[in-house]
């Protein structure tokens, strides 16, 4: 017995579920962070665009919103690079691939307070491992002060967190390097192409829907990024590594400016939505 | 002529390693010093400057952890919300996936632009509203409470990645069963799904890590030290005054331990590249 | 069939034993004490002891880190399903108080003895006092002192039982202290916490600097008295280096870490410090060894009042039961645990002026400085006020701007700040 649903019907249906979650879960708090940054409450539906003119006046918001457009696109393009190079190479067929494996996923298995925690001790002048290892083989003579230098501060956060990143990326790299037909290799070998032409010309093309996935859900992720500026150096010194979202989080928790947190929330959504336009486009395009 | 090929093959060879010691000591130097840190007494791991080795070895760290942790509790409660939201999580954006990447209907740019939207407001905000949300519906404190919010935090990237790899399956495979009688329901679990196993695999492993890792959502949306997961047992293990190094690496590299089960289980479905034999017409 | 039956009556008894505890009436409490250990110890004393007197009650604890408590408690505040009782720092009551978290103790109060809230110090009822509403318990009172290794003291040829008694002296000393490589005169904790507020004001108020003027209508911080303290709190580590290099990155639990290794000679600590040295590095014999002292003087005499209060959230469903627990909690039998398990000394008058701490050699000198204490200031926004210091702080020290200037943007920073919550 078969009934036949049309097409757009069933189309719909299988939409259901996931829009069902994300309605029960997302809709009230966009909403409510919404209106929230407009200064209306439940009981008091006075419209202002105050929070919205204080964050354009803001110094501190300017920094975070600079810090981020840095902290981004360096943490996605190092997440894209290592995760690509790191699958291509346990692609090849190499003793222990297996063990590599799992074993270049750990970074990502590890909670990111630890994450955080590890990398900021290994980071200090004086009791973390970095330093010591680099003064004892002599490649420097003063600690170097990874989180405390004007100039490095932010890209030792950066660092860690593409150690953090990385492994997402090569996961689905590796399963889109799977999917490429090894025929398409071997045709290539027999017209004598080398190793770089071969990757420019058969694995990206073939890769470039995962590639575009990677591009926008790392995009979106590291704009979430919060735990390891948190635990690593809270936004210092100063407020050199305050990203935005950082920032929101300070707004909200420790200032109790819910309101002006949100429209923060708000902007920066507007931001990440400029960004992924074109990545919408593209997994859309056939 | 063979020979040159085999040489060049073998410098390449050299290359790979090369290049994956550097990636190794990268990926694996922190790691390997939180090893070697769970190993180390407590007083050791505070020294300055750092002993590179163990002094004398110990297992001070695992035995604290355990001790002064219910982490058996932790465990279940994190495999009771990682799990589902795993299986939820892949399920409902599988579909979502399928319907977007088969069909043609005119909501679908909406709402892949608003399903990654969704993610755009930052969990600090979300958490908030959505106690509220579960207040009404008497769900706080609850491993479904839990659930339902990672499901709805990793529904998005795994919609996303599945509509990936569902459409670089050719479109005339499923047609052809579409010929042999079937529903574009049945076509989904009769082509799709077997031959975009290693996705959905990885997809899996994704929402279960995501899960697994989250910090805010459990330490907001839990109250009581028997729904506290794996991964707010080792946060609150940060203390103010005391950060038992040892016992948090030992707790840290003890909480990899499923994930690493997990996807060891299911790697060999990622890799095997047995579901592309049939696929060429 | 056997085990399947065994998991089958397993689960009956479980279901029979949460029905018999749900029957109790639960009161929730939140404390960060509880993820550290020794605390937590002495916490599960309390509670085992406190609802032997109360079977009717369960007291359940709800742990969580001290970085994260107030994130917690605001979220499940704003959602109106906090824990019952809560533990507090300073700088919480104001944010707390404003947003309407806790409640209002007055009734509870006046239904117990007429003389019920003179056992405790002016100063901390004070801050739980929001026009005439008691919105919190005090709990400890203590002061910021000085804490010394001796034995590096004699190394460097000063005397251990002299220690500095003017900011000019505490910088000489701390530079004989100092060798350059692994030993520095100062512990300076200045990464992004209450911590530095708490070692900085101190210094800031014994030059004669102020953070508000009298009226708290506008800020202080750019008077000559202010920068005159805020650079030579900075120059310890630019000029003089007598604290280790990235102070910014030092928690207080790093400086003690570097304090119970003796790579560290002074530090500002409180009641606590001894006991969490001691548990860092035991071959030390901190009890025994280290000494403190009052803070070195300027113009003023002055210390920092380092306060923790307990309260009780404004939806709970059980007021008179989490009444009943904060009472004990502020008894003098658990106030006097406290002190005994952890050192830190509290704001009953009972307990913190009694002979066991009078007798105590840190804790005398503690209880004796509270006169000089001074609190942070009540101010709903001292948060923000707070981490544009924390800044300020950190700029200097990391040579983005010098001194002076950060202190004046960090000034103005303030003024912004007051002007936005009149």
């Amino acid at each position: 017995m078969r009934f036949s649903l049309s097409d757009k019907l069933l189309a719909y249906l299988l939409l259901l579920p996931a829009a069902l979650v994300l309605f029960f879960v997302l809709l009230f708090p966009m909403v409510s962070t919404l209106l929230t940054s407009f200064g209306i409450e439940l009981n008091n539906f006075n419209f202002t665009f105050d929070n919205y003119v204080r964050l354009f006046k803001d110094p501190e918001f300017w920094n975070s919103f600079k810090n981020t457009l840095i902290f981004v696109p360096i943490s996605v393009i190092g997440d894209l690079v290592l995760g690509l190079s790191v699958a291509l190479l346990l692609n090849q067929k190499i003793k222990g691939r297996k063990f590599f494996r799992v074993l270049v996923l750990l970074p990502w298995m590890i909670p990111s307070v630890v994450t955080g925690a590890t990398w900021r001790w290994m980071y200090n002048p004086i009791s973390g491992i970095i330093n010591s290892i680099l003064l004892r083989v002599g490649l420097i003579e003063e600690p170097v002060l990874w989180l405390s230098s004007k100039s490095i501060a932010l890209f030792s956060i950066i660092m860690a967190n593409i150690w953090r990143g990385f492994p997402y990326v090569m996961l689905i790299m590796l399963t889109g390097l799977q999917s490429i037909d090894s025929d398409i290799y071997e045709a290539g070998t027999i017209d004598g192409v080398n190793s770089w032409q071969k990757f420019i010309y058969l694995t990206l093309p073939n890769l470039k829907k995962n590639i575009i996935v990677v591009l926008a859900l790392t995009t979106v992720w590291e704009f979430r990024q919060i735990d390891l500026v948190k635990t690593m150096t809270g936004g210092g010194p100063g407020s050199l590594t305050e990203v935005l979202v950082s920032f929101v989080f300070k707004q909200y928790f420790e200032f109790f400016q819910f309101d002006y947190a949100s429209a923060i929330a708000v902007i920066m959504s507007v931001l990440m939505l400029i960004i992924s336009i074109p990545y919408i486009k593209g997994i859309l395009a056939d | 002529m063979k020979q040159i090929s085999k040489k060049v093959r073998f410098n390449w060879k050299i290359v790979i390693y090369l290049l994956l010691a550097v990636v190794l000591i990268y990926v694996l130097f922190p790691i390997l010093w939180m090893i070697i840190t769970s190993l180390k007494s407590e007083q050791e791991a505070l020294l300055i400057p750092p002993t590179w080795f163990p002094k004398k070895i110990t297992t001070f760290g695992f035995r604290y952890m355990w001790q002064m942790k219910p982490f058996l509790i932790y465990f279940k409660n994190s495999l009771l919300t990682a799990g589902p939201t795993a299986i939820f999580s892949t399920l409902f954006g599988g579909l979502a996936a399928y319907s977007v990447s088969r069909f043609r209907f005119p909501l679908r740019k909406f709402f892949m632009g608003f399903v990654l939207c969704t993610q755009m407001i930052p969990g600090v905000l979300l958490v908030g509203p959505y106690f509220k949300v579960l207040n009404k519906f008497q769900l706080y404190d609850t491993h479904l409470a839990l659930i339902l919010g990672y499901t709805a935090v990793a529904l998005p990237f795994c919609t996303w990645m599945l509509k990936g790899y569902f459409d670089s399956i050719p479109r005339e495979l499923d047609e052809a069963t579409l010929v042999d009688g079937c529903t574009k329901f049945t076509a989904f679990f009769k082509v799709i799904l077997p031959l975009s196993f290693p996705g959905i695999v990885a997809t899996g492993v994704f929402s279960f890590l995501l899960a697994w890792g989250d910090l805010l959502w459990a330490l907001c949306l839990t109250s009581s030290e028997s729904m506290s997961t794996v991964t707010l047992g080792i946060a609150n293990s940060v203390g103010e005054y005391r950060v038992v190094w040892p016992a948090l690496m030992a707790a840290a590299l003890i909480a990899c331990v499923p994930s690493i089960v997990f996807y060891s289980f299911l790697q060999k479905y990622i890799v095997s590249g047995m579901t592309k034999g049939g696929v060429k017409g | 069939m056997f085990k399947k039956s065994m998991i089958f009556v397993l689960l009956i008894i479980l279901c029979f034993s949460s029905v018999a505890s749900s029957a109790k009436t639960v009161v929730r409490f939140q404390d960060w004490h509880m993820t550290e250990d020794v605390w937590l110890k002495c916490l599960k004393e309390v509670k085992a002891d406190y609802e032997k007197l109360h079977p009717e009650v369960e007291i359940r604890f709800e742990p969580v880190a001290h970085k994260d408590k107030s994130n917690k408690f605001i979220i499940a505040s704003e959602a109106k399903n906090a824990p019952d009782v809560v533990h507090c720092e300073i700088q919480d009551i104001p944010p707390y108080i404003a947003k309407g978290y806790l409640l209002n103790l007055n009734d509870l109060i006046e239904k117990e003895d007429k003389n019920f809230l003179d056992q405790w110090a002016d100063g901390p009822k004070q801050i739980c006092n929001y026009y005439g509403q008691m919105r919190a318990m005090p709990d400890n009172a203590q002061s910021i002192v000085l804490f010394y290794n001796p034995r590096l003291f004699k190394q460097a040829g000063l005397d251990p039982n002299k220690p500095p008694t003017t900011w000019e002296e505490f910088r000489e000393y701390a530079k004989k202290l100092t060798n350059g490589k692994d030993q520095w005169g100062f512990g300076m904790v200045a990464n992004k916490s209450a911590s530095l507020i708490s070692r900085f004001f101190p210094i800031l108020w014994s030059f004669g600097g102020d953070i508000f003027n009298e009226d708290m209508t506008k800020s202080k911080l750019d008077s000559p008295e202010s920068i005159e303290a805020f650079e030579f709190f900075v120059d310890l580590y630019i000029k003089d280096g007598v604290t280790p290099p990235a102070p910014n990155e030092m928690s207080a639990q790093d400086v003690r870490t570097y304090f119970s290794q003796e790579k560290v000679a002074m530090q500002f600590g409180s009641g606590f410090t001894i006991s969490i040295v001691d548990q860092l590095n035991p071959s030390l014999k901190a009890p025994e060894v280290l000494k403190c002292a009052p803070l070195p003087v300027g113009k003023n005499k002055v210390t920092f009042s380092q306060m923790d209060f307990w309260g009780i959230s404004a939806n709970t469903k059980v007021k008179e039961e989490a009444w009943e627990f904060v009472k004990y909690l502020t008894s003098k039998e658990v106030q006097t645990k406290f002190f005994i398990d952890n050192g830190v000394t509290s704001a009953r008058i009972d307990v913190g002026e009694s002979e066991l701490i009078k007798n105590n050699k840190f804790g005398n000198v503690i209880s004796e400085q509270i006169p000089y204490g001074k609190a942070m200031p009540m101010f709903i926004g001292m948060n923000e006020v707070n981490d544009a210091i924390i800044i300020a702080t950190q700029e200097a020290l990391t040579k983005q701007k010098t001194p002076e200037a950060a202190l004046k943007d960090a000034s103005a920073k303030v003024n912004s700040i007051i002007a936005r919550y009149k």
